[in-house]
């Protein structure tokens, strides 16, 4: 309530209508961006191909990242990625990942983890942007 | 600490000289880089969340002194952090760089707004801002593929949290600043 009160008190009325709009706008984004369960997934470093690894099948390995190995694992459907000399182990602490379209990436690395398959709706716009 | 060494008896303020403008964005400079490296040693609460809380100097310096001495503690800050982490240069810098980069970009804009924001929103379009330039800097720069853009929603929502706190703390801490003589503009 303390918390509540503070921003009450030191929010204007433009910050308030800032903080519902890029609210709604992230639910939105996130919401369209939500997928299916994929299949497979493919492992990238330097956007180069490296594996690709079917989801329906648990497997463990190792592929070597710009800082040194990262493993890959793959169980129930899902799949996540442990590095180890990340400075902020952002990868390892994302967790598993199963849904079409998602990543989990350890960006010092340069390793990229992506579920194949597209998001509900937007994958398509996204392409547009990134090009 | 030039300016206020004079006393430190409440009934000596008024004849403190008020301290120069510089000296108050050094100082602020200072403790950013101070808490970028506090934090940096810290776990964070979460993936892709990062409470951030040295923008809460760069949001005092933009409220009280505008846009150039806001980006004087940005980079200061970067640069300083940088080297006493030891990753100048490194992947990591340039990502903290270009997160900097755009959130003082949204600065710019945002006082040519006649939106009325205080520090919370300032702050909030700034954190999100920050979010953007990163996670396009990180695709230009390192992944090099379009995935990295489907965590998108997650980092805004980690941005869009500690936007508003360190608005908070940005509104505490510039209030306390206003009771100070010697602080004030």
């Amino acid at each position: 309530m303390k918390w509540l009160a503070l921003l009450r008190r030191g929010s204007t009325v433009g910050d308030r209508w800032v903080m519902v709009l890029t609210g709604l706008g992230i639910v939105t984004l996130g919401m369209a961006m939500s997928a299916e369960p994929g299949r497979r997934a493919q492992v990238l470093r330097d956007n180069r191909p490296l594996l690709m690894l079917p989801l329906d099948r648990d497997v463990t390995t190792q592929v070597e990242g710009r800082l040194g190995p990262v493993t890959i694992q793959v169980e129930k459907g899902r799949i996540r990625l442990l590095e180890y000399n990340s400075p902020r182990l952002i990868g390892t602490r994302t967790g598993w990942i199963q849904g079409a379209g998602q990543t989990t990436a350890c960006v010092p690395c340069g390793i990229l983890v992506q579920v194949e398959g597209h998001a509900k709706r937007s994958s398509t716009e996204l392409d547009a942007v990134a090009q | 600490m030039m300016g206020i060494h004079v006393s430190h008896q409440a009934n000596d303020l008024e004849s403190i000289p008020r301290l120069r403008k510089d000296l108050l964005v050094a100082y602020l400079a200072a403790a950013a880089v101070t808490t970028h490296v506090l934090e940096a040693a810290l776990p964070g609460p979460g993936p892709w969340f990062k409470p951030g809380l040295a923008n809460v100097f760069t949001l005092v310096a933009f409220c009280r002194f505008g846009w150039r001495a806001a980006m004087a503690v940005t980079l200061i800050r970067i640069l300083v952090s940088s080297m006493a982490l030891g990753i100048l240069f490194t992947p990591g810098f340039f990502l903290s760089f270009f997160g900097a980069t755009g959130a003082v970009l949204m600065l710019g804009v945002v006082r040519l707004l006649p939106l009325g924001l205080g520090p919370v929103g300032i702050s909030l379009l700034a954190a999100m801002a920050h979010m953007v330039a990163q996670t396009v800097a990180a695709w230009l720069l390192i992944i090099g593929h379009v995935g990295i853009f489907s965590a998108l929603p997650w980092f805004l929502a980690g941005s869009w949290i500690s936007g508003i706190l360190n608005g908070l703390l940005a509104f505490l801490l510039l209030e306390r600043l206003d009771q100070h003589h010697h602080l004030q503009r």
